[in-house]
């Protein structure tokens, strides 16, 4: 009890995050030089989670929409329909009338998890920095990120891998405990602006 | 005999003073807690004592943020000022290096009591979804939602994700973005600087000055030694002991102003009027004894002496130096015919009424009930009677011969203003004149507003605050002097009173009234509360009916693992999470504070709410509650002052009958009556001038009007009792209030915000009171003797 303010400060502390450490990796530079640069950027994608607890993989697909300042909306067709939508507030699930789902317990606490996956997928190597240490290879064309988690991220995640060109081609996850997510991307297209039903999707939310 | 009389006066005058010297000069009597001022008034025992500890335990930390331009410089300076700070002995304890929480240790502790455990949503959803649905909703968003928060609880031991929520519910995973751990240290950061955090507990109380000494200092030599290594380091403090330092600093340099400038000023105006050295010292002689002789009663029965009671006893030497400006004006008149002792006799009346009144009118204010009233009270009272014994003992033995100068054109001028007001002294005219100022005031008392801010009390000081404010942007730290006090028999009921108030705090958050509480019982819920949630477990998830299994093996769990599954829940039957678990475990670090323990055979928790907009919202959550306490210390002094005002109030009507019963006494009723016309319309007109200018009335106010009347009465007694030497009277009294306007102007300077309107009301009082006072009057001619 002696203790009142250290512990009102520590329990703010927010699980997922760390600063950025020395980096100066000058093939990182070329990387993200290298990168596409448009506004927006269609894609269909598969997810495949393999889990000791399961005799067969998780298999996901569907598309998505990344919109550098909308956020991103991550269709999923198939085994079943929902529509996800990354913002900077966190993420919203919406129903097949594109209404939100009431939000259940994890609300906030996404936040993280939205920022690190849109940093993923740009790549964005600034803020993925404040969570991982990355090791690049490959060249400007052929590249792959090696990104080893920081602080109580380590508990969650062993390593995260990052393959691509001009635009991210995959992203590998190792958890922790064992499981493994990989998440292909494909047919990716360059657009100058959201469409304009994908507009009002968002406004609606 | 009247010369026994001086040399004994002589020689307590004499003790009193060197007492005095040697009581403050070693300055351990002085307080400087703004709250000591007020009484403890609790409505729960207990809930005050919890709210007390915690106070006293928040107030004795400080946070510093340690600024610089990259992570690893940040680091580096503040395990320097950690060092320095160290050494210099300042704080009991300082800390820059924090160990981040573990995610597996948490996990580890809530997994072998997941199935007494549900979040809010769950357990809604639990009792009121068709169970199938639950079990395949829940089980999809596990397996294939993209985006989900966890601590990394395995799949195998929770399919449903129902520990992810709840843990996800908790505030482990749900807090602010804005510190960061990194290597051992906690930071923050902003555009374009890295701070490192270090917190630190003082040595003592940060009300007491050597403690507030030690932490100036050994601030300073850190921050020199941070600004050699690297020019640009920033230190930013937020801690209650840099207020109190601050606020003592400042008290101390407007005690010294207000106290020099008004004895500079008194001291250029008895020059001016009496030309000799002889009036000037000797009025200071009983002055001096009388502040001297307050301070030393104020110590002796209170123990300390408050700063706002130094502050106050500044301005009282105004009112303490006007019993010998009286006995000297007399002497300017009476030429040749001077003797010391006659001449006592001539003002003794006057200032014996005028000591009285007075003394009466403090008087008034030692019956109230509040500390800070009746300190103030005993100190005026003392102070006045020493100063005015002073004058009647003492000052006649050393004003022996006449007045060398007579300033016949002060006379003169004096004489021919009082043949102007005498004009006015007619019952027509009276009338006419307070009618008009008092019809000119009634649209001013109709504006009139009551504040009752604690921050009247609270010295504005800009760089601390920005500073403040910028520790709190940066670390997201709130910092509530709200919280509640849950007490219950035993630790079953503490957490059940809890869960109930709890229960109506989610419901603010949902309606947006609220961000977010912390609760011990959302750590560890009552094990009612978890028995229930086993059952809803046992009756909607593993009960056959549901299809656990099928569901399960449909979507490709292996055998074993589900079997290990229901063999886990079926364990687990009797063994809740305990308080006794939760304690010692590192899951709870950063949340051990809100347990409080054993106060008086009740067992005490405290519920910290963060982000609401109004203190209602908190009130009424916890209304009706049993054993549920909001503890408000800002709201309780506001509502501390709102009694005082009142009081205040009263008392200062109270004090206006006492003063009346004496003039009724001495000049019959209606005499009286006259006697106090111009004080009371004063107090109208400056009442009706605080409306007109906004200015809100406060407790400081009430007592600056307390201090009008038993001045402005005092006035109008030297005049009344000196009508015979008319123009020495009036010069007199002149005198007096420009003596008395100088001192409270000074006061006015007072960047307290309740010293300030307390100055600006007493010169609006004073300065309409002497004005009204030769016009308004009793009559002349009819003088009871």
């Amino acid at each position: 009890m002696k203790r009142v303010g250290f512990a009102v400060l520590l329990a703010l502390w927010p699980a997922l995050n760390a600063l950025p450490a020395a980096k100066d990796d000058a093939l990182l530079e070329r990387i993200a030089a290298g990168l596409s640069h448009s506004a927006v950027l269609h894609a269909e994608f598969i997810q495949t989670k393999t889990v000791a607890a399961l005799t067969r993989p998780i298999v996901t697909s569907g598309r998505f929409v990344y919109a550098r300042q909308q956020g991103v909306s991550w269709k999923i067709e198939r085994p079943y329909r929902a529509t996800y939508l990354l913002t900077d507030t966190g993420v919203t699930e919406l129903d097949a009338s594109g209404a939100p789902v009431r939000s259940a317990d994890q609300g906030p606490a996404l936040q993280h998890v939205s920022r690190i996956f849109r940093a993923l997928l740009e790549p964005d190597f600034k803020t993925l920095e404040q969570y991982f240490v990355p090791t690049a290879s490959g060249d400007a064309s052929r590249w792959e990120l090696t990104l080893a988690p920081r602080g109580p991220l380590r508990q969650v995640f062993k390593s995260v891998r990052v393959r691509g060109g001009r635009f991210v081609e995959a992203l590998t996850l190792d958890e922790s405990n064992g499981d493994k997510m990989e998440i292909r991307f494909l047919a990716m297209r360059e657009a100058v602006a959201l469409e304009a039903d994908e507009l009002r999707a968002r406004r609606r939310e | 005999m009247i010369r026994t009389r001086a040399i004994v006066w002589a020689a307590v005058a004499a003790a009193t003073a060197i007492a005095a010297a040697l009581v403050f000069s070693r300055g351990a009597a002085i307080e400087t807690n703004l709250l000591a001022l007020l009484p403890n008034v609790e409505r729960n025992p207990i809930a005050g004592r919890a709210a007390a500890t915690l106070g006293e335990a928040g107030a004795r930390h400080c946070i510093f943020l340690i600024g610089a331009r990259s992570p690893d410089a940040a680091k580096e300076l503040s395990r320097r000022f950690e060092r320095v700070i160290s050494a210099a002995g300042a704080f009991r304890e300082i800390r820059a290096e924090f160990p981040p929480p573990d995610p597996r240790a948490i996990r580890d502790l809530y997994v072998s009591h997941r199935f007494h455990l549900l979040s809010d949503n769950d357990r809604h959803a639990l009792a009121s979804e068709p169970r199938a649905s639950f079990i395949e909703e829940r089980l999809r968003r596990r397996l294939y939602d993209p985006f989900r928060a966890t601590l990394g609880v395995p799949l195998e031991q929770d399919p449903l994700g129902l520990l992810d929520n709840y843990l996800a519910a908790l505030p482990y995973l749900q807090l602010s973005a804005a510190l960061e751990f990194d290597d051992g240290f906690l930071l923050a950061r902003d555009a374009d600087r890295v701070y490192a955090v270090v917190l630190a507990e003082l040595d003592g109380s940060p009300h007491d000055p050597p403690v507030q000494k030690r932490v100036d200092a050994s601030l300073q030599e850190a921050s020199a030694a941070l600004r050699a290594i690297d020019g640009e380091a920033t230190i930013l403090r937020a801690g209650l002991v840099h207020y109190a330092s601050a606020a003592r600093e400042t008290a101390e340099r407007e005690v010294d102003r207000i106290g020099l400038g008004s004895l500079a000023g008194i001291v250029a105006l008895l020059l001016l009027v009496f030309r000799s050295l002889r009036p000037l010292l000797l009025g200071l002689v009983s002055v001096v004894v009388g502040v001297c002789a307050a301070a030393l009663a104020t110590v002796a029965v209170f123990g300390r002496i408050h700063l706002i009671t130094l502050v106050f006893g500044a301005s009282l030497i105004g009112e303490a130096i006007d019993y010998s400006i009286q006995y000297f004006a007399a002497r300017l008149d009476s030429g040749a015919a001077w003797k010391p002792w006659r001449g006592l006799r001539a003002v003794f009346p006057g200032i014996t009424i005028a000591v009285l009144t007075s003394v009466l009118g403090y008087g008034a204010l030692a019956a109230s009930p509040f500390p800070a009233l009746r300190q103030i009270a005993l100190f005026s009272i003392v102070g006045l009677l020493m100063a005015y014994l002073t004058v009647v003992l003492l000052i006649p033995a050393f004003a022996r011969a006449p007045a060398k100068y007579q300033p016949r054109a002060m006379l003169q001028a004096a004489a021919k203003l009082w043949a102007r007001c005498e004009r006015f002294r007619n019952p027509r005219a009276r009338t006419a004149i307070v009618a008009l100022l008092v019809l000119v005031s009634l649209p001013g008392w109709m504006r009139l507003t009551a504040s009752d801010d604690i921050r009247l009390l609270v010295n504005p000081h800009p760089p601390l605050l920005a500073e403040e404010a910028a520790v709190r942007r940066l670390t997201g730290f709130a910092q509530g002097s709200q919280f509640f006090v849950i007490e219950g028999k035993d630790v079953e009921e503490t957490l059940q009173r809890e869960e109930a108030l709890t229960a109506r705090l989610r419901e603010s958050v949902r309606a947006g009234a609220l961000m977010q509480y912390q609760a011990v019982s959302d750590f560890v819920p009552s094990v009612q509360r978890q028995q229930e949630a086993y059952a809803l477990w046992r009756q909607r998830v593993f009960a056959p009916a549901n299809g656990l299994a099928p569901a399960l093996a449909k979507n490709g769990f292996r055998g074993e693992v589900t079997a290990r599954y229901v063999a886990d829940f079926r364990r687990s039957a009797d063994r809740p999470l305990t308080l006794e678990e939760w304690l010692p475990s590192p899951a709870s670090v950063p949340f051990r504070h809100l347990w409080l323990g054993q106060i008086d055979n009740r067992y005490v928790s405290i519920v910290m709410p963060a982000g609401f907009g109004s203190v209602d919202t908190l009130e009424q959550a916890a209304r009706q509650l049993p054993g549920v306490d909001l503890a408000d210390k800002a709201g309780e002094v506001s509502r501390l002052f709102r009694e005082y005002r009142r009081v205040g109030s009263v008392i200062l009507l109270v004090a206006a009958v006492l003063i009346y019963a004496v003039l009724g006494w001495r000049y019959g009723p209606r005499q009286a009556l006259a006697a106090m016309l111009p004080t009371l319309t004063a107090v109208a007109v400056t009442l009706g001038y605080c409306g007109y200018t906004g200015a809100p009335l406060t407790l400081f106010n009430v007592m600056a009007l307390l201090l009008v009347l038993g001045v402005g009465i005092n006035y109008v007694i030297f005049l009344h009792e000196g009508i015979e030497r008319r123009a020495a009277a009036l010069v007199g009294v002149l005198l007096s209030a420009a003596t008395t306007l100088l001192s409270f102007g000074l006061l006015g300077w007072s960047t307290t915000p309740a010293l300030g309107q307390f100055g600006a009301t007493l010169f609006t009082g004073i300065t309409i009171t002497v004005i009204l006072a030769p016009m308004l009057g009793p009559s002349s001619t009819r003088v009871r003797r």
